[in-house]
Order: structure tokens, then C-alpha cells, then sequence
């Protein structure tokens, strides 16, 4: 079954570009949100991830902070 | 086997892609991305041909122009480069082993970090080195800047039309290019603590405070602030080649002026090197020079 990806982004951010690359590449579907026009997600960011930095990606409810450190981890989500 | 393998994704490395592709060097490229420091500049106005230009877009226009040749990439970091039978073999993190004729090292420079309390605890709840990424998650906060050279004050530039108050905190005078300085002076809701240290991060779920201490006499003041950004400058991302490679006393590889190691068929370029001057149109140059070392290198040509 198709993953539910989330992700809160900022425009320039190198690491967010990184991370939609990754799932663009895979095939993988992803809804992204710009926390730096969009207040609300940015709340509501700020609530999931208890987080001050972007990219945060929410891969079937888990949460994560930063794309390169979680690069392994995200692999095996996508793929479990 | 390769001819050439290119560590790196910044200015140095694309550059010296380029040559080497116009020399026709079988070559790989290993990075997990393309623009390396310049894709977390705000903005680059000492760029020849581009007189004002993001990061982001400077570092698009590198992908762009790489992607005139076809260079095979492998998009992850390199952990380590070995020497065998007169060859070398580049290990990267997920294992992969790719073996070349001569190694172009242009890794550049990671975020330096302060090394004081609070600080790892509050990484990404608060804490940043990345001002490009971050600033605009402090929409009418308050927040720190920690530093004086070109990146602290990029970092200031960006947060002052977007947050509510920016302190920057330096332990000397700015030493940033004058032409960066102007861009924040005169701003009403900036407030430089020269000469100060900072001491402690504190917070309880994320960061709410920061203690910096004056290094004349030694007061200590306590920062209402939401956000700490970190621009104390950058640490030579030299590890895969430790103990390879000759490194001076700060870790950056000790290049001369083709960006020659001291490992024949060894190249490095850009920050990650000895030579002075960290910044991207040198970093450009210095791949170019490596690149076509590299190719004297490889067809037997004593430089």
C-alpha cells in the first residue's frame, strides 16, 4: 500500500530539496507543506515534531527530523 | 575502474567535474548533493556573472551546467579513501566501493559547533546551523545569532525582516566584508552584544533562553530568545583521508597550488583545503586547476 508522506518545507532549504528529490526519484507520492508562508503548518509542526528546523517528514505517522542523518532510516520505512 | 573520482558537491567539485568531463576522464562524482555551502548562502554577490543571486539559485545553476555532460553520480557520502596497488578506492556510507586513477577531495566544511551547554540538547528544537533552512520558522520571535564573519551576518540580514528582535552576539568585532555589514545596519530591531561569549542554551521543551557573558567584565546576561542560530564559522570535512593524507594542525589537507596532496594521484580543492580564502569563486578556480592536475596526472605529464 501507498505510504502517506508528509512534508514541512522551507524554500530554500538545501536539505529539503534533497529529501523531495529522494521521494521524486523513488516514485513516491508526498504532500509538501511551506512552513514559511503557511502559519498553520507551521504550527501544527511545531506540535508534531516539538521542532524548530525543516525538513520534517511524517512517513505514516513517524516522525522525522532532518533528511540526511535520517536517510537509512527513511529508506526502511519506505520499504517496510 | 575509474579514471577519476570527485568527492563533493560544492563549487570546487562541480568545477572540477566539468574539466574533467571536457577532458574526457572517465570520472564519478560521490556527494549526497549539489551546491555544498553556497546552496546555504542567503545570498551571493561575489559570484563572477551573477551580481545578486540566492544560494539556492547559484547552486541550481551548478546542477544545470554539470548537467551539460553526463558525469555518473553516486548521491551519498563518502567515508573513506584508500590507497591500493596504485589506485584508490572510495568507500561510501551505505558500503559502496568505487575505484579510480586519482581522487579530487572537495568535501568543503561543515557547521562549527559552540560546545556548550544546552546546545546538542536543543539541536533542531531552537538550535540551527542552517539560516537559510530555519529563519523563517521565527516569525516575530526573538532571536540570537552567534558570530561576526560573512555567515553570521547573512544570517542576521535574513532574520531582521522576519523576526521580531535579532540579538548577534560576537566575542570580537565583525569581520565580515564590509558590503555584508551594510546590510544590517541602521536595522531598528537589531541589537549587536560585541564582545560577548555565549555560555549556556537553556529551555525546557525547546530553547527560551540564551546566557551569554561579556569578556570585558565578566556580567552575564540572559537572552530571552526562541532561536540560536550558530555562525562561528566551519570545520574541514577531511576524516575519509586522515591518516592518507597529510592535514594541517586545524584538519584541512595540506594542497599546493594544483592541489597536489601529499599522496601522489591525491588531489583536494576548495575549503577543504590549506589554501586561504574560503569562498566559492576560488573554491570554482581551485577544482578547475585540480581537475586538470588530475589529467596531467593520469596521462604520465610531470607538472
Amino acid at each position: 500500500m501507498a505510504k502517506q508522506v508528509q512534508i514541512y518545507t522551507t524554500p530554500a532549504c538545501p536539505q529539503c530539496r534533497a529529501a523531495k528529490k529522494y521521494f521524486k526519484d523513488k516514485g513516491v507520492e508526498y504532500r509538501e507543506l511551506d512552513v514559511s508562508t503557511d502559519a498553520r503548518a507551521r504550527v501544527e509542526m511545531f506540535g508534531i515534531a516539538q521542532t524548530r528546523s525543516v525538513p520534517v517528514m511524517v512517513i505514516d505517522g513517524q516522525v522525522f527530523v532532518g533528511f540526511e542523518d535520517n536517510r537509512a532510516k527513511i529508506e526502511e520505512k519506505l520499504s517496510s | 575502474m575509474r579514471d577519476l573520482i570527485i568527492i563533493g558537491g560544492g563549487p570546487a567539485a562541480v568545477s572540477a567535474a566539468i574539466y574533467a568531463a571536457r577532458h574526457r576522464l572517465d570520472t564519478t562524482i560521490v556527494a549526497p548533493d549539489t551546491g555544498g555551502q553556497v546552496a546555504e548562502s542567503w545570498l551571493v554577490e561575489n559570484y563572477l556573472g551573477f551580481p545578486s543571486i540566492s544560494g539556492v539559485e547559484l547552486a541550481q545553476k551548478f546542477e544545470d551546467h554539470l548537467a551539460q555532460y553526463q558525469v555518473p553520480r553516486i548521491e551519498e557520502r563518502a567515508e573513506q579513501v584508500r590507497q591500493v596497488d596504485g589506485a584508490f578506492v572510495v568507500i561510501t556510507e551505505n558500503g559502496e566501493e568505487v575505484k579510480g586513477g586519482a581522487v579530487i577531495v572537495a568535501t568543503g566544511r561543515y557547521p562549527r559547533h559552540l560546545g556548550i551547554p544546552g546546545e546538542r540538547e536543543f539541536y533542531h528544537r531552537g538550535v540551527t546551523y542552517c539560516a537559510i533552512c530555519d529563519a523563517p520558522l521565527f516569525p516575530g520571535e526573538n532571536v540570537a545569532v552567534i558570530g561576526g564573519g560573512d555567515a553570521a551576518l547573512q544570517a542576521t540580514a535574513q532574520l531582521i525582516p522576519i523576526a521580531s528582535k535579532v540579538y548577534l552576539v560576537s566575542r570580537r568585532a565583525w569581520r565580515a566584508e564590509p558590503a555584508m555589514q551594510a546590510w544590517v545596519q541602521g536595522a531598528s530591531n537589531l541589537e549587536p552584544l560585541t564582545g560577548y561569549l555565549p555560555a549556556e542554551v537553556r529551555g525546557s521543551k525547546r530553547v527560551e533562553s540564551l546566557v551569554v557573558e561579556s569578556r570585558e567584565d565578566h556580567s552575564v546576561r540572559e537572552l530571552a530568545v526562541s532561536g540560536v542560530f550558530v555562525e562561528i564559522g566551519a570545520v574541514p570535512d577531511s576524516k575519509l583521508v586522515e591518516g592518507l593524507a597529510d592535514l594541517n594542525a586545524t584538519g584541512e589537507i595540506v594542497a599546493d597550488r594544483l592541489g597536489r596532496t601529499s599522496v601522489p594521484g591525491l588531489f583536494a580543492a576548495g575549503d577543504v583545503t590549506d589554501l586561504p580564502y574560503k569562498q566559492a569563486i576560488i573554491a570554482a578556480g581551485d577544482g578547475a586547476k585540480a581537475a586538470m592536475a588530475a589529467w596531467e596526472y593520469l596521462m604520465g605529464i610531470k607538472a
